[in-house]
């Protein structure tokens, strides 16, 4: 296929490359500006003249003007220009990404402490994948990404996440919801980079749920990719996804867990942002309500303040105290506050240890109920002890064996 | 020939004396004669010093073609003293002069002018940036630039490699006698150490200020018998641009870890104990260093004995709160560090032979428990560069950075492993600024690595639990975000020469050949 019109993607931004494509005049012209020419302007030629192999261009004028961007930008940027200029009817061939063959594959129950926004937009924050030390990556094609370059953002996310250095960090995307003609696309993207799992915002209702689950189920067989693998996570932004909270914890063997969202859930309650968070108090109970009987994870939502640290500390402390699994984050700042919140102590770890061995003791005296440190405990103390020792050994704050 | 750190020197530039790289404390022990100035005598009485204006005092010192000029950067982005003074030397018609300033700043980019019309000939300076780096870098200067740390410089004016005919020295106030100093005034710097050595070593002092003040301008850190002319003009720079960047107190994470493991591996060493001394560079993880340093510092109950610097704010605080004895300085980055060496007793100004000199007898730097410094790359030999580009386009400064890594007992750089597409720790550095036997610790943003010559560290690291790895490691990941990138083109001509602390050679770079689009 040959461009048509020009086009161009990327912008001028360290770890970005613009990159235009021009109808040519028979031949490929190929021309590149870059700092790092001297070093790496046969790598980014190679990479240019590979691209257009790919596609079968004989006929282009390819200029890029690097600002140091990773091969992986330079690949998104090229081919996002190449499919722009190929015409509206272009549509671009997902292929699976050979990175899914060696990734361990997605797990559904997983500690999920700190789950960190990156825009795809932005594309050179997607060069550092877990570098600070964040539980899960959220890459998002939704909110933070511009109506015009949903397409740009799709293709980062692939490139970005099916190159070599994703390595066992959980990757979800957000895709963009169901009543945009976006999310589709997103759905077949998101499966061919063999992602963890898809996050379904403004989820209301069960066959919202559904239908997400009909495309990743056709793409992964179109793909070849094992059909179960890519996950499900359901975000409640509105009344009517709260109130169905439940029926969607339950209704997907790939759902993994539901959250919280409070921006858009505060403007349709028409309630206040408040200190105390008391306009979301049902909506966050209900969400953990929901989890629990459903046997699935739960997540809050984000809190935006970035100065405001000690907000966000108890914030953090107020929903870990609800029952919460983690918490969503849009800072790597932000990190290092959830972890300690919701790590457990050494104190919690050894009075859940002590209550474990209690517990098998006087079983084995055949003693049902009994006293430490003039508290009451029972068998129905167990799971929440063992939930604190898997927990803390998950933190890695725990190397014994119980 | 190839020196000692592996790199090759042209044998015409080894003539009269000059030697390649031999290590470091080559010289020590040896014996030399400094150089000395020609003085003119002021026995009259009264003489009067003051000039109409900057000609007058380029007329009264004989100002001649192929003439050698220096300048101190105390005033940094906002100097005003050069452009002043080669302006009028041009418009007198004078050509083939050399420059040895202590550093060049971006804002002197007007003298790609003066080279491309042949008034400059030759330039001899810690930094080069910015639009002068790259006409450097395309051969437009006549002869090559001399790059030489801090304390280089100051060894080669009094050994005489460096004869400054007349030296230009801006202050923020002085007096009609020529008792100058950098603290008050319009355009208070703190202090002006970097021209100490050029008052006493050049045959001509010019002091250019636009603050008189009564006589005497005591404490004084140019005396006035040194001194020929003052010249006073409406302003001598713009305090805006005298600070440095504003201080950036990091929150990037990443920047705060790798300050925080610096810290540690201090800490991990005999070296961190009641009285230990301590210079940090100025970028942003380094800084933080400070920070870290406080709780480990109040765990052990020790105190800092003295610091070292460039100077700035987060060292002030130390200071202030009783943890550091005294604070030896020749350069104030910031409003706090100058406010402060105007009137803390224990911050104290010193001279760059105090602090750096190695042909002295032990400046401070030789005395220095730990050094933390920053890279633009580092190779696999621990050799660092912090002068050439990516490109290959001179756009750095050797500043303290060699002084620092050949005195401090514990050498640490700290540096993410890759920036963009730029891989920090790499096979070899595009030229060396500081020699891999003074560097003894890497700390990145992916890991540790400590020097094989410093087996000691390594024994300190384990012991105290601190994980580190083979730079080779860090290599490797460097190449495999980036890719493995291919050596840089050079033309023929030697554009500059990187000299040592002790004035042997230590490096040459090339003209860069022009940028072939691809």
């Amino acid at each position: 296929m040959n461009p048509v019109k020009a086009a161009s993607a990327g912008v001028i931004k360290s770890g970005d490359a613009v990159i235009t494509v021009e109808p040519g005049n028979g031949n490929l012209e190929i021309t590149i500006a870059s700092k790092v020419t001297a070093m790496f302007g046969r790598q980014i030629r190679n990479t240019v003249e590979d691209v257009l192999k790919q596609y079968d261009v004989t006929s282009a004028k390819v200029k890029v003007d690097d600002r140091m961007a990773l091969d992986y930008a330079i690949r998104a940027r090229l081919e996002c220009a190449l499919f722009r200029s190929f015409g509206d009817d272009a549509v671009y061939p997902w292929k699976a990404a050979p990175t899914i063959a060696t990734r361990k594959k997605p797990v559904r129950f997983r500690l999920r402490r700190s789950m960190m926004f990156l825009s795809a937009q932005k594309i050179s924050q997607l060069q550092d994948p877990g570098i600070y030390g964040e539980d899960s990556l959220i890459i998002d094609l939704e909110d933070a990404v511009a109506v015009g370059e949903k397409d740009a953002a799709r293709l980062s996310m692939y490139h970005a996440v099916s190159g070599n250095r994703y390595g066992n960090l959980e990757v979800v995307v957000r895709i963009n919801g169901l009543t945009t003609p976006f999310w589709r696309e997103d759905v077949r993207a998101c499966v061919a980079a063999g992602v963890d799992a898809i996050r379904i915002p403004k989820c209301e209702t069960v066959a919202d749920v559904r239908a997400v689950e009909a495309a990743i189920e056709e793409d992964e067989k179109a793909l070849g990719i094992c059909v179960g693998r890519t996950l499900i996570m359901a975000a409640l932004e509105s009344p009517l996804g709260i109130i169905n909270a439940y029926p969607i914890a339950c209704c997907s063997e790939r759902l993994l867990g539901i959250t919280v969202s409070g921006g858009d859930l505060r403007r349709t309650l028409q309630a206040r942002t408040t200190a105390s968070g008391i306009e979301l108090l049902y909506a966050r109970q209900a969400v953990v309500y929901a989890a629990r009987a459903a046997g699935v994870q739960c997540f809050d939502t984000v809190f935006v303040n970035l100065e405001d640290m000690d907000g966000f500390a108890r914030e953090t402390q107020m929903i870990r105290d609800m029952g919460f699994d983690g918490k969503s984050i849009v800072n790597p700042k932000q990190i290092e506050t959830v972890h300690n919140i919701f790590t457990p102590t050494s104190k919690e770890i050894e009075g859940a240890a002590e209550l474990i061995h209690a517990l098998k003791e006087q079983r084995d005296k055949g003693v049902g109920v009994f006293v430490i440190n003039g508290k009451m405990f029972d068998i129905a103390n167990l799971p929440g002890a063992e939930r604190t020792i898997e927990l803390a050994k998950a933190c890695g704050v725990y190397k014994e064996d119980l | 020939m190839k020196n000692a750190v592996g790199r090759e020197i042209p044998e015409e530039l080894l003539v009269n004396g000059k030697e390649a790289y031999q290590g470091r404390f080559y010289r020590d022990g040896k014996y030399y004669t400094k150089a000395s100035p020609k003085v003119r005598i002021y026995e009259a009485q009264d003489t009067n010093k003051m000039c109409a204006d900057i000609h007058d005092a380029l007329v009264r010192c004989n100002i001649k073609d192929g003439m050698t000029v220096s300048f101190h950067h105390h005033f940094r982005e906002g100097d005003y003293v050069m452009q002043m003074v080669m302006d009028e030397i041009a418009k007198m018609g004078i050509k083939d002069i050399t420059i040895a300033a202590s550093s060049i700043a971006n804002s002197q980019a007007f003298l790609v002018d003066y080279i491309e019309q042949g008034i400059v000939t030759g330039i001899q300076t810690s930094g080069i940036r910015g639009k002068l780096g790259e006409a450097i870098s395309h051969g437009k200067l006549k002869t090559p630039v001399i790059l030489r740390s801090h304390g280089g410089r100051v060894r080669a004016i009094e050994e005489g490699d460096v004869h400054i005919d007349i030296a230009f020295i801006g202050a923020s106030t002085s007096d009609v006698t020529g008792n100058a100093s950098g603290k008050g005034g319009k355009s208070d710097c703190g202090m002006l150490a970097y021209s100490v050595v050029d008052s006493k070593y050049a045959d001509h002092v010019v002091v250019i200020t636009d603050t008189i003040v009564p006589t005497p301008n005591f404490p004084a850190s140019i005396q006035g018998i040194d001194v020929d002319c003052v010249v006073k003009v409406d302003k001598v720079g713009d305090p805006a641009l005298i600070v440095s960047n504003a201080v950036r107190f990091t929150t990037d994470p990443k920047e705060l870890a790798m300050a925080q493991n610096c810290a540690k591996v201090m800490a991990a060493t005999p070296y961190f104990k009641d009285g230990f001394s301590f210079q940090t560079g100025g970028g942003g993880s380094s800084l933080a260093v400070n920070r870290f340093l406080e709780p480990l510092m109040l765990e052990r109950g020790i105190k800092m004995g003295w610091a070292l610097g460039g100077i700035s704010a987060p060292m002030v605080d130390l200071l202030e709160k009783g943890l550091v004895g005294a604070i030896v300085d020749t350069q104030a980055f910031d409003d706090k560090s100058i406010e402060s060496v105007n009137s803390t007793p224990r911050h104290f100004e010193i001279s760059t032979s105090q602090y750096a000199n190695p042909a002295n007898k032990g400046a401070f730097v030789s005395r220095l428990d730990f050094g933390i410094l920053g890279a633009l790359e580092v190779d696999t030999d621990f050799n660092v560069n912090v002068v050439v580009g990516s490109d290959g386009v001179l756009r750095g400064a050797p500043g303290g950075h060699p002084d620092i890594g050949a005195g401090s007992k514990c050498t640490i750089v700290v540096t993410p492993a890759v920036r963009k597409r730029m891989p920090i720790i790499c096979d070899r550095v595009i030229s060396v600024t500081t020699p891999g036997e003074c560097v003894d610790v890497v700390v990145t943003d992916h890991g540790i690595a400590v020097n094989p010559r410093r087996q000691d560290i390594i024994g300190w690291l384990d012991e105290a639990g601190v994980p580190h790895v083979p730079i080779e490691a860090l290599r490797d990941y460097a190449y495999e975000v980036t890719g493995h990138p291919d050596p840089i083109e050079w033309g023929d001509k030697v554009v500059a020469i990187q000299e040592a602390r002790d004035g042997t050679i230590l490096d040459v770079i090339r003209e860069v050949k022009p940028t072939i689009l691809h």
